[in-house]
């Protein structure tokens, strides 16, 4: 459990996090959306007590994570690939961290064979890839088989096959009552892992929900049709609070009516229908539509290519 | 929304509490298994010794040696490799910083204070066992490669300048090296860190040497080095502090640093 209240960090002038209230519950993923810059990272370090807030206040499993007396059992962090002294194996990397919390090699052990590293524990984490290093920092979350888990863009790096392993493993963790809090600027991939959303934007909530009433809510949901009478299905659908578009001679696209109405209408008239089906917009495009307005660093577009 | 945690089959925790053994574990482990540390370390020892074997202490006279030259050579070697163990110092909170480790470590010891003493415990200690030993071997090795006759050495322990100056150098080495690693926890940059090190150790006392009207050079003792030079220099100067007030002064400065690294660590963003 996550219980993020009020929270606010200024740098100078700048806001980074602006009155943020969330909280992320046990047992499912929760992803975490936002624009570059929205301040995604600054709450997930201001959860971690790495950074200090301004003001306002965050809660790990109900405490304050500073005075946790056993802080590798409440909280897995992920935060950059590769914060590791170059010069250092991925094993001593990890008995460093597990022994603050007293745990051995046996653990780090068994927690290197789990991210699939066990031929390279051994070497100097300067010569590791970025995916190698990015299992070498979801090591060190997991490590304390901690009840919260934080990721910041865990599929960095990662290739396809480290993509599926990831969002198995959060479901995973979920699954065993774990709160899973993650950002990614892979929507698709957050689209198919996370249940619950976050999204902000300049360093404010702009919506917290599940993934679908985030896409419901954010953007149209349309009834696509095809019919080789589509003009003359197209007059018995006239209602003022339907909007009707064309998308080809016999495709029509309809706003503000249910596919049922559509169905009986068609059937009762006798049109013939070919394909009926609803359109939900992407994580993506609702996405975009919700953070339009606070996107910090955008491109002006490609006139000057 | 939120749905109540199903668990599904229980976690068995496998992290305990975290402690001061535990921090102080972790920090050796750190220490240990970094190339730089073990070559920074190997540097002191043989500058320490090698310098006070092959510098003769009798000077081409041919004389006998006292028991101050005989130290004397210690000392010269000492001050190369204070030199050493101020990077060493350094590195120990810039590496950390430079790789980003330091979230990693923070992020898992949240009371931040822990981090500070198990490095301050893990450094120190390594440190001061090192820089006594090496002091030792380097006077002892000193005396029986420069004594002018086979057989036991004429200048030897029991001279209390001797003791004073010996174990002195590993005293003055050990807190020095403590020195640069608060230098380094409040400067978070290698680079700056190992700059600053140079000017308040070497660049500063020199410059002020020359910049300065001989009347007003008293104040040149108060500085670090020639705090701590204070006891281990055989020959006093007169502008000397005497031995143990030089080297309280040094402990009181690496003290104030400290102090000043714990309120830095504590209370900002990592």
């Amino acid at each position: 459990m996550i219980e993020v209240e009020n929270l606010t960090k200024r740098y100078g002038d700048k806001v980074a996090v602006d009155g943020l209230t969330f909280s992320v519950a046990p047992g499912v993923v929760t992803g975490f959306l936002g624009p570059n810059g929205a301040g995604k990272s600054t709450t997930l370090r201001m959860i971690a007590a790495l950074d200090v807030p301004t003001s306002g206040r965050v809660r790990v499993n109900g405490r304050d994570y500073r005075s946790s007396p056993a802080p590798m059992a409440e909280l897995g962090l992920l935060l950059e690939a590769k914060a590791v002294h170059p010069g250092r194996s991925a094993r001593d990397h990890l008995l460093a961290i597990g022994q603050t919390a007293g745990i051995g090699k046996a653990r780090v052990n068994e927690v290197i064979e789990m991210v699939g590293l066990g031929d390279v524990a051994r070497k100097r984490v300067g010569g590791f890839s970025l995916g190698m290093g990015q299992r070498v920092g979801i090591a060190v979350a997991l490590l304390g088989r901690p009840r919260t888990v934080v990721m910041d863009e865990p599929v960095n790096g990662l290739d396809p096959e480290g993509v599926r392993w990831i969002r198995a493993l959060l479901r995973t963790l979920a699954d065993e009552g774990c709160t899973v809090f993650y950002s990614s600027h892979l929507m698709s991939e957050m689209a198919q892992t996370a249940t619950n959303l976050i999204v902000i934007g300049r360093g404010r909530l702009i919506s917290d929900s599940t993934v679908e009433q985030f896409i419901a809510k954010t953007t149209a949901t349309s009834v696509v049709v095809r019919s080789p009478e589509a003009a003359r299905l197209r007059g018995l659908l006239g209602r003022a609070d339907v909007r009707i578009a064309s998308d080809g001679p016999d495709l029509l696209r309809i706003d503000g009516i249910t596919p049922e109405e559509v169905g009986t209408i068609a059937l009762q008239a006798g049109v013939p229908v070919f394909d009926l089906r609803v359109e939900r917009a992407s994580l993506e495009e609702a996405f975009m539509q919700a953070t339009h307005d606070s996107v910090e660093y955008g491109a002006t577009g490609l006139e000057n290519l | 929304m939120p749905t109540a945690a199903t668990v599904i089959r229980p976690r068995e925790p496998v992290a305990g509490n975290l402690t001061m053994t535990g921090v102080l574990r972790s920090e050796w482990t750190k220490f240990r298994s970094v190339r730089s540390t073990w070559w920074l370390l190997s540097t002191t020892v043989i500058l320490t010794v090698g310098v006070a074997v092959f510098v003769s202490p009798g000077g081409a006279s041919g004389k006998p040696a006292s028991a101050a030259a005989f130290a004397r050579s210690t000392e010269y070697g000492s001050v190369l490799s204070q030199l050493a163990l101020l990077v060493l110092g350094v590195m120990v909170f810039t590496g950390e910083y430079h790789s980003g480790m330091i979230r990693a470590s923070l992020s898992v010891v949240p009371r931040r204070l822990l981090l500070l003493w198990g490095k301050l415990g893990v450094f120190g200690a390594v440190v001061l066992a090192l820089s006594l030993a090496s002091s030792v071997a380097a006077f002892v090795l000193g005396t029986l490669v420069h004594q002018p006759h086979g057989g036991r050495a004429h200048v030897w322990f029991g001279d209390p300048q001797v003791t004073r100056i010996v174990i002195g150098a590993g005293l003055v080495l050990a807190v020095t090296g403590i020195f640069g690693l608060a230098i380094g926890a409040i400067i978070r940059n290698t680079a700056a860190g190992l700059s600053t090190i140079a000017a308040i150790f070497f660049v500063l006392p020199l410059l002020l040497r020359l910049a300065l009207p001989s009347s007003d050079q008293g104040f040149l003792r108060l500085m670090p080095s020639n705090a701590g030079g204070a006891l281990w220099n055989a020959a006093l100067s007169p502008t000397s502090l005497s031995p143990w007030t030089g080297f309280a002064l040094l402990c009181g400065y690496t003290a104030a640093l400290v102090a000043v690294a714990a309120w830095r660590l504590r209370r900002g963003d990592a």
